[in-house]
């Protein structure tokens, strides 16, 4: 009979143990310093193909077993987007852990492919970064990933020249997990040390 | 000896002109790679005078053109916008900085390299120029 208690209270423990890990592995949405991890709700990709700088695929199984955080913008945007690499290029200097850095590719999507051929996407991407990727693809392709991630981009209309035009796109940055799933986003204003602490984060605990 | 006297002179009438000139510190361009034809450029501009200053245009030998050009946000995209002039009160300043102002500097006309200082004329409503520096960075 004195042993009872000890099993009701071992049984109380398990139970609020099983409770507590629930609890705690029901992240839903988590609120990071830069940004919003999704952890679980993380939402699948669904198939897309973009054609990388060195004029290879870059579709769903190149972005597997990898952190991938993507950037869209154009290369004839001289402020915003030099901006946002510049950061990122920052941010993977921050993390001092070498298997965290190598966790984690940064892809600059281009939503001006009738410019931006892999030919100048290459030498513009590894001026922030020599790991850093370019890629895009013909608009229909390129929609079908923008569409996916909630990334909006148009060509401005109001451009005199047809070869000297802008394009309106958002800024933020997605943050795609190893099993290919929507899993994140960073808002502006991005700050590297912010984001470079979120990245070890979530890359030690996704 | 006149000819010293005389561009003392001149020296003296061209001091109310640069009096009137507008303080650029922090004045910097953002290099890329050849491949790309535009450079942002940015600066603090400071008005020190008791007249409002309008910059109208700028020029380098460095760039084809320079224009002027806002960052900002529209329906939750960023876009860019060309800016007529800049207006700086008196007494006020005004930033160019990324993801606001800024200088949108097309064509380059030879690679930069950074640490290299490349010079832009600032023209003024007011019919006055202005020289000024840009340091490229990487």
């Amino acid at each position: 009979m004195k042993k009872l208690p000890l099993i009701v209270i071992a049984l109380f423990a398990l139970g609020s143990g099983i409770l507590i890990s629930w609890l705690v592995h029901d992240t839903r949405t988590v609120t990071l310093e830069a940004g919003q991890w999704f952890a679980d709700q993380a939402k699948i990709l669904p198939g897309f193909e973009l054609v990388d700088h060195n004029n290879q695929k870059l579709g769903n199984p190149q972005l597997s077993g990898k952190w991938s955080l993507l950037f869209f913008g154009y290369t004839n945007c001289p402020d915003i987007c030099p901006a946002s690499l510049q950061t990122l290029s920052n941010m993977m200097n921050a993390i001092d852990d070498s298997d965290v850095r190598k966790s984690i590719q940064v892809i600059f999507v281009s939503v001006d492919p009738e410019r931006d051929s892999p030919e100048i996407l290459k030498p513009y991407v590894q001026y922030f970064d020599q790991d850093f990727i370019g890629a895009t693809a013909p608009l229909t392709a390129l929609n079908r990933l923008t569409d996916a991630v909630g990334i909006g981009h148009s060509r401005d209309k109001t451009s005199e020249e047809a070869s000297n035009y802008d394009v309106s796109h958002s800024s933020a940055i997605i943050l795609i997990n190893p099993a290919v799933e929507f899993a994140g986003i960073f808002g502006a204003p991005l700050n590297a040390s912010m984001m470079a602490r979120d990245m070890v984060k979530i890359v030690e605990h996704g | 000896m006149l000819n010293r006297l005389s561009i003392l002179v001149l020296l003296m009438l061209s001091l109310p002109a640069a009096a009137e000139s507008l303080q650029i510190t922090e004045a910097w361009i953002k290099n890329l790679p050849m491949a790309v034809p535009v450079r942002a450029g940015y600066m603090h501009i400071s008005n020190n005078q008791n007249t409002e200053i309008t910059i109208v245009s700028l020029q380098s030998k460095s760039f084809e053109s320079i224009e002027i050009h806002q960052s900002m946000e529209v329906n939750g995209m960023m876009g860019m916008r060309p800016v007529d002039a800049l207006s700086i009160p008196a007494g006020g300043s005004l930033e160019l900085a990324p993801g606001g102002f800024h200088l949108m500097m097309m064509n380059p006309q030879e690679e930069l390299v950074p640490g290299q200082k490349v010079t832009v004329t600032l023209y003024y409503q007011n019919q006055n120029t202005q020289l000024i520096e840009l340091e490229v960075r990487k």
